[in-house]
């Protein structure tokens, strides 16, 4: 019992990273129809500012719990921030110019993109090869007891992180006129704009609100397992898109259950005798949740006109 | 026999040069480094143009194809390592590692042997992802292959842990030998093999359903494409070359390391294939080669400048993509350039010959030889039985019941959003009726794809003409000749006599029909750039070419001028004379429908509210409510509907 | 249709991009010769500079090129200067036969020192075994490398020996009986060091109660404690790299373990005291050298390479530099620089005294080492025996 606890505590907040990151694939997906392989790598983006703003204000070596909170909330703006900036670039410079050519430019395009952060990332001056630690701050509480099992205060802060800003999103998405423009985007591009959407507005938007939630994924990560490194993005951006495929690529919901179920299930097969089988088992899910569901689990696939 | 001399000297030079280029670098002893950096190219023109097959042609997305390689190179490590140590224990050593000419020609088997077992795994795991995958549209292939190259990796660690406890599997060393046929001739024949055996099969009119598919699924299906069978031979003829790529390489070093193969390696493979121009095959093979000894250039750089070779790559990846985004090359082929070239060579009478006035009357002899002669007997009768969709909780159509006896021409109509081309999709077999039933000749249809129905002799036209539109006028009925071939794919590989024949039939065919529609003269342009009401009469064209018994049109005068209109009308009779058909029309415009059709069903909401001929149409009240609203007073509206 | 003469111009703009600047690289002079005279001799050094095994290549490459300065001032290989060739294999198992066809064939080396990844190394036997260019491995541990030629050889020690060390400090020393095995199952170092460790630990009398795996892309290692953890262990092994290791002790301190963990000379670098701070304390692991090694050849090197690049050497550095020093030396005992007589030259090296120890070759190619047990405490390092076998 008390292995479950704390494995699905575990996975609930693993998952829930995921599902932070699996969004982003999931809103862009939506709008551009386009898979953003540099999504994982804004992801790690975000990590690294934070990283950054932790070092910069020596967060860690205060004992001050306000000047710690104050940095806590710097490394997220910065954080944000830069990932706004990056996603704005991203979507201008590299996506815009294309949006009239097949989609597998895009593609290859998106890995490009992918490829040049984690080089330009990699060299010495900018950030290294290795991954360096997360300066570390010690938590008022210690590792709480439930029930027999251990749980740790970060995880529960992520958790309730997690779900906060998973509301903001839904909150934008449902209650914002900016929401409402990216729904009508998502239907389509050239109806949305006979209504007056300004589709290239709101695809910048949309690549804004995607690359926000890396961001705060990856301030997660950071203070959660204290490391970080500039391929850190790769394994997380196939885990979340696998999980954004699972959900329903397209679907928002969709997107946050996948992630959750993604790191449920990658919990309990890596805690258990089985753990060699992570990988595969994540897998083969998604092919045979696909040949089931094709739409992914909460998605649907909507009969071509003809 | 000069074509088959030909093809036979371009197979033989696609044997013999490789060969002939491995003698002459021993011969002048080209340094070992060149002969690799030239294997490497060989191996990596084979992967993209397997990949082009794929990505370029097809217009399927496979973005874990490096796993197809690692089971090609761990299958055929593995069979090395094992089998072929116990057959060559027994073996005299000088047989083996030998210089002579005998001992080559044994290790040259046996890395064939072993090349073969490799391409089997990666045929076999093809199929195991395309069967499903592929029946699918959109994205599923990419996603499958994605997480098929992930677990391919995952399940040889944990095989090669459980077994080995090490990360790759290492040839034994006492068969060294065996690296030693890994070599330029061996690169280069299997590059040129597959370029020969892609490109046969591509210029065929079998293998141009290909592109057919990748520029519309649908379309393609409905002129008898068995969309499913030809990705999947797509898919696995591509994956296939990247497990034999995958053999070689692991002969070469020895080792089979599913690490190699994960979805950076992946990535790589499709970089040139898409930098090339997708659809290029001269594209695909020039941009890898290119890339192959580019990087290769770059291992000169000092080491503090390594690191900036990554950064160079990404960067130039990402500027070519914006700046020509159809690729290097685009479409072009080395076969166009020439054209191109020649073309030039004569300045003035170069284009193809100026646009026959549309309007152009006096058809040509009809009774055309070959696939279109018809079946000699009168349409099979098609019923539909209180046919019923729903999507969700909407009903589309409602209990439609039609019978189309023999020759005649039947008119579909009633308000947007009725079900017309609802209706027309259950019976062509786009979407599946919910309830109710479709008799050929007394054999349902339901449950049967878009292609079998055609098979069946129902063709059609789409409301949004649905063609394949970077194809030029001439393939896309081509393309629809496909399903009467008698020769298949291995005939377009090995291009046989027989093929030949039915090619310059088909050719035969396609422009006849084409003369019969105005359209000759524009044969070889390009589709997408004709005129609205030439595009539509060559989706009716592109229909009969597949000599169907009933033909569906879609809303055919749509955007026509009153003139096309007219010739449209008298072409519909026409057709329906020449080739023997039955007609089933949808149309908005009155003229045209009370012109042509001889019996008129009346759709509305789902509902068949009327039926009969057309004079009785015209009066029937609740047809004029169903266009215009209800009546004021008792004044009929008849009238507008005249 | 677009215009072909559009595709030339697009052609000759990518081509030529690439081409200048490779071109404008390859002409930065190299570094000039020294006192001695005369054509240089090329020794070619295979490393991953690139890559996920960058940190290893960079470190190694740094060694190799204080050794190739270090020989130039005292006057070269047989009167000649020594100049090194690096090829960056970018950490990928099918670049490294293309970067030792490069090395042997068009920069002519004599001898190759590298790699550092077991896996690589083995990609890399074929080509030096057929041109007769003698390999040595400054830090692939894998027992197998050394078995598949007679070219290659090791100035390090192997798994078996490491894996046997571990086991028995951690059963003789530390006292501890019952062991969670946690593998990098992406590692085949790992995988080894993890057999080896398992096998005489359960020979000394102790358990192995639980054995877990991860991959060393992961990041999140909750899982996988949690369960080693379960199992109540008081001896944590971590086989695997620095680069997770740091992340899995603070993971594992956190859900409440406090027992000792021990590890190979994967752990070696400084990130790692960065990123497990004070988690480390009470773990040990293995390795090649100690920067508490009180000979002055060390202490020099250590100041070298600490004025140049910020950093305390790590294994990797010191192993470099050792393995292009026995590679000098066999150059110049053997008096030529053909393969095969380096390569004699190699197997007779004896009582070579290294910065890790004294190198002397055996049959199998490899060098007997000794080996030191590094502890850490405060997030540092310090050197808590100097094994001696028992």
């Amino acid at each position: 019992m008390d292995w479950f606890i704390s494995q699905t505590i575990s996975g609930l907040t693993l998952g829930g990273v995921y599902a932070l990151i699996a969004l982003g694939y999931s809103l862009v997906y939506g709008v551009l129809k386009l898979i953003n392989f540099a999504h994982g790598d804004v992801y790690m983006v975000g990590a690294i500012a934070a990283f950054g703003t932790a070092c910069a204000f020596g967060w860690g070596q205060t004992a001050d719990e306000y000047v710690r909170s104050g940095v806590m909330l710097a490394m997220l703006a910065v954080a944000v921030v830069s990932c706004l900036g990056l996603g704005y670039v991203i979507e201008r410079f590299a996506y815009r110019p294309l949006r009239r050519a097949p989609r597998l430019n895009s593609l290859i395009t998106a890995i490009g993109v992918s490829f040049l952060l984690e080089s330009i990332f990699q060299l010495p001056g900018v950030f290294g090869a290795s991954p360096r630690g997360f300066p570390q701050c010690e938590l008022p509480l210690g590792p709480i007891r439930l029930a027999g099992a251990t749980v740790r205060l970060e995880q529960l802060l992520i958790l309730g992180g997690t779900l906060f800003f998973l509301l903001v999103c839904r909150y934008i998405i449902l209650h914002t006129r900016t929401g409402l423009g990216i729904r009508a985007t998502s239907f389509h591009h050239d109806y949305a704009r006979l209504m007056g959407v300004n589709v290239d507005r709101i695809t910048s938007l949309t690549f804004l609100l995607g690359s926000g939630l890396a961001a705060v994924a990856g301030v997660f990560v950071g203070l959660y397992q204290h490391q970080v490194d500039p391929l850190m993005g790769v394994n997380a951006g196939l885990k979340a898109f696998t999980a954004a495929v699972v959900g329903g690529i397209g679907n928002l919901a969709g997107a946050v259950l996948g992630g959750i179920l993604m790191g449920l299930s990658e919990t309990y097969i890596a805690g258990s005798a089985f753990s060699a089988f992570r990988d595969a088992f994540a897998f083969a899910l998604l092919i045979l949740i696909l040949l089931v569901r094709p739409g992914g689990l909460l998605g649907s696939v909507a009969p071509e006109k003809v | 026999m000069p074509v088959q001399l030909r093809n036979l000297v371009v197979l033989l030079a696609a044997l013999g040069v490789p060969l002939l280029a491995q003698y002459l670098a021993d011969r002048f002893a080209l340094s070992p480094y060149a002969q690799a950096v030239l294997f490497k190219i060989g191996m990596n023109v084979t992967l993209a143009v397997g990949l082009s097959l794929i990505i370029g042609f097809a217009g399927q997305f496979s973005i874990g194809h490096a796993g197809f390689m690692s089971l090609g190179s761990f299958f055929s490590a593995a069979f090395t390592s094992f089998v072929l140590l116990h057959w060559t224990a027994g073996m005299d050593p000088a047989l083996l590692s030998g210089d002579g000419f005998g001992a080559a020609f044994v290790r040259g088997g046996l890395l064939l042997g072993s090349m073969f077992v490799g391409t089997l795994a990666a045929a076999v795991g093809s199929i195991i992802v395309g069967v499903p995958s592929l029946r699918l549209r959109g994205d599923y292939l990419a996603i499958a292959t994605l997480g098929f190259g992930e677990i391919v990796y995952n399940l040889l660690l944990i095989y090669l842990q459980k077994n080995s406890g090490d990360t790759a599997l290492y040839i034994d060393y006492r068969l060294e030998f065996m690296s030693r046929p890994v070599n330029i001739a061996s690169a280069w024949i299997l590059a040129l093999l597959a370029i020969l055996v892609v490109r046969n099969l591509v210029s065929s009119t079998t293998g141009r359903a290909l592109p057919a598919i990748r520029e519309d699924e649908i379309a393609a299906s409905a002129v008898g494409v068995n969309t499913t069978r030809y990705k999947l031979l797509a898919f696995v003829l591509g994956s296939v070359l990247a497990g034999a790529a995958g053999a070689l390489e692991s002969h070469q070093t020895l080792t089979a390391n599913p690490a190699s193969y994960r979805f950076d390696r992946s990535i790589e493979l499709i970089v040139p294939v898409v930098l090339g121009g997708s659809g290029s095959l001269t594209g695909c093979v020039l941009a890898s080669a290119a890339f192959t000894y580019l990087l290769e250039l770059l291992r000169d750089l000092p080491s503090g400048a390594q690191q900036y070779r990554t950064i160079l790559y990404a960067g130039v990846l990402v500027l070519v993509m914006i700046l020509r985004p159809q690729g290097l090359m685009g479409r072009w082929e080395l076969g166009d350039l020439a054209a191109f070239l020649r073309r030039r060579g004569k300045p003035a009478g170069g284009r193809a010959a100026p646009p026959t006035p549309i309007r152009t009357t006096t058809p040509p002899d009809a009774s055309a030889p070959g696939f279109l002669s018809g079946k000699g007997t009168a349409p099979p009768r098609l019923t539909c039985e209180a046919l019923t969709i729903r999507f969700g909780g909407l009903t589309a159509v409602n209990k439609f019941s039609l019978c189309l006896d023999a020759g005649e021409i039947v008119g579909l109509i009633g308000p947007n959003g009725a079900g017309k081309t609802t209706c027309f999709n259950m019976i062509t077999g786009v979407y599946r009726p919910s309830a109710g039933d479709i008799r050929l000749a007394d054999r349902s249809l339901v449950g049967c794809n878009c292609a079998a129905i055609n098979g069946r002799g129902i063709a059609r036209t789409f409301q949004n003409i649905r063609l394949f539109g970077d194809l030029t006028v001439l393939d896309n009925v081509r393309i629809a000749l496909h399903a009467h071939l008698t020769t298949g794919v291995p005939a377009a590989i090995f291009r046989t006599p027989r093929f030949y024949h039915e090619e310059r039939l088909a050719r035969q065919q396609a422009m006849h029909l084409l003369t019969l529609f105005d359209l000759a003269g524009l044969a070889s342009e390009v589709a997408s750039s004709l005129p609205y009401g030439a595009q539509r009469r060559l989706e009716i064209a592109r229909a009969l070419a597949t000599a169907p018994r009933i033909l569906c049109l879609d809303e055919p005068a749509a955007g026509m001028n009153p003139a096309e209109k007219r010739d449209l009308m008298s072409l519909i009779r026409r057709i329906r004379d020449q080739f023997g058909l039955t007609i089933l029309l949808i149309e908005h415009d009155m003229r045209v429908v009370m012109g042509v059709c001889e019996r008129i069903l009346v759709l509305d909401y789902g509902e068949t509210i009327a039926e009969g001929r057309p004079e009785d149409i015209r009066d029937n009240p609740r047809v004029v409510e169903a266009y215009l609203g209800k009546p004021l007073g008792a004044q009929p509206a008849a009238k507008a509907l005249a | 249709m677009m215009r072909p003469k559009q595709a030339v111009v697009a052609w000759l703009l990518a081509g030529s991009v690439l081409l200048s600047v490779c071109a404008a690289w390859a002409a930065e002079p190299s570094a000039p010769a020294a006192k001695p005279s005369g054509a240089p001799i090329k020794v070619g050094h295979l490393a991953s500079l690139t890559g996920s095994e960058a940190n290893f290549g960079q470190s190694c490459d740094r060694g190799v090129q204080i050794a190739a300065e270090e020989r130039n001032a005292a006057g070269g290989v047989l009167g000649r200067p020594v100049e090194i060739s690096v090829v960056d294999d970018q950490s990928k198992n099918q670049e490294v036969n293309n970067c030792m066809m490069k090395l042997i064939q068009q920069d002519q080396v004599v001898a190759v020192v590298g790699e550092i990844a077991s896996s690589n190394t083995m990609a890399a036997i074929p080509t030096a075994q057929k041109y007769k260019v003698p390999l040595v491995t400054p830090g692939s541990t894998n027992p197998e490398v050394t078995k598949r030629g007679d070219y290659v050889f090791r100035i390090c020690y192997t798994d078996e020996y490491q894996g046997r060390v571990i086991a028995r400090f951690a059963y003789k020393r530390l006292g501890t009986k019952n062991a969670a095995v946690i593998t990098d199952q992406a590692s085949a170092y790992s995988i080894n060091l993890s057999k080896i460790f398992t096998d005489e630990f359960t020979k000394l009398g102790g358990k192995v109660a639980v054995e877990v795996a991860y991959k060393k892309t992961d990041s999140e290692y909750n899982a996988q404690v949690n369960q080693a953890l379960q199992a109540k262990p008081d001896l944590l092994v971590l086989t695997g790299y620095y680069t997770n290791v740091g992340n899995i002790v603070q993971t594992a301190r956190k859900a409440g373990f406090e027992g000792p963990c021990v590890g190979g000379d994967g752990w070696d670098a400084d990130t790692l005291y960065q990123i497990g701070g004070k988690a480390l304390d009470n773990t040990y692991f293995t390795n090649h050298y100690t920067p508490d090694d009180p000979n002055p050849k060390v202490q020099a090197f250590i100041a070298k390479y600490k004025s140049r690049h910020g950093a305390v050497p790590d294994a990797m550095a010191i192993l470099g530099y050792d393995a292009a020093m026995v590679v000098f030396d066999a150059i110049q005992r053997a008096g030529a620089t053909e393969g095969p007589k380096i390569r004699d030259a190699l197997a007779a090296t004896k009582d070579f005294v290294g910065l890790s120890g004294t190198i002397t070759i055996d049959a199998e190619r490899n060098a007997k080492k000794n080996i030191v047990v590094v502890g850490i405490k405060d997030a540092k390092q310090y050197l808590k025996e100097a094994w001696k076998d028992e």
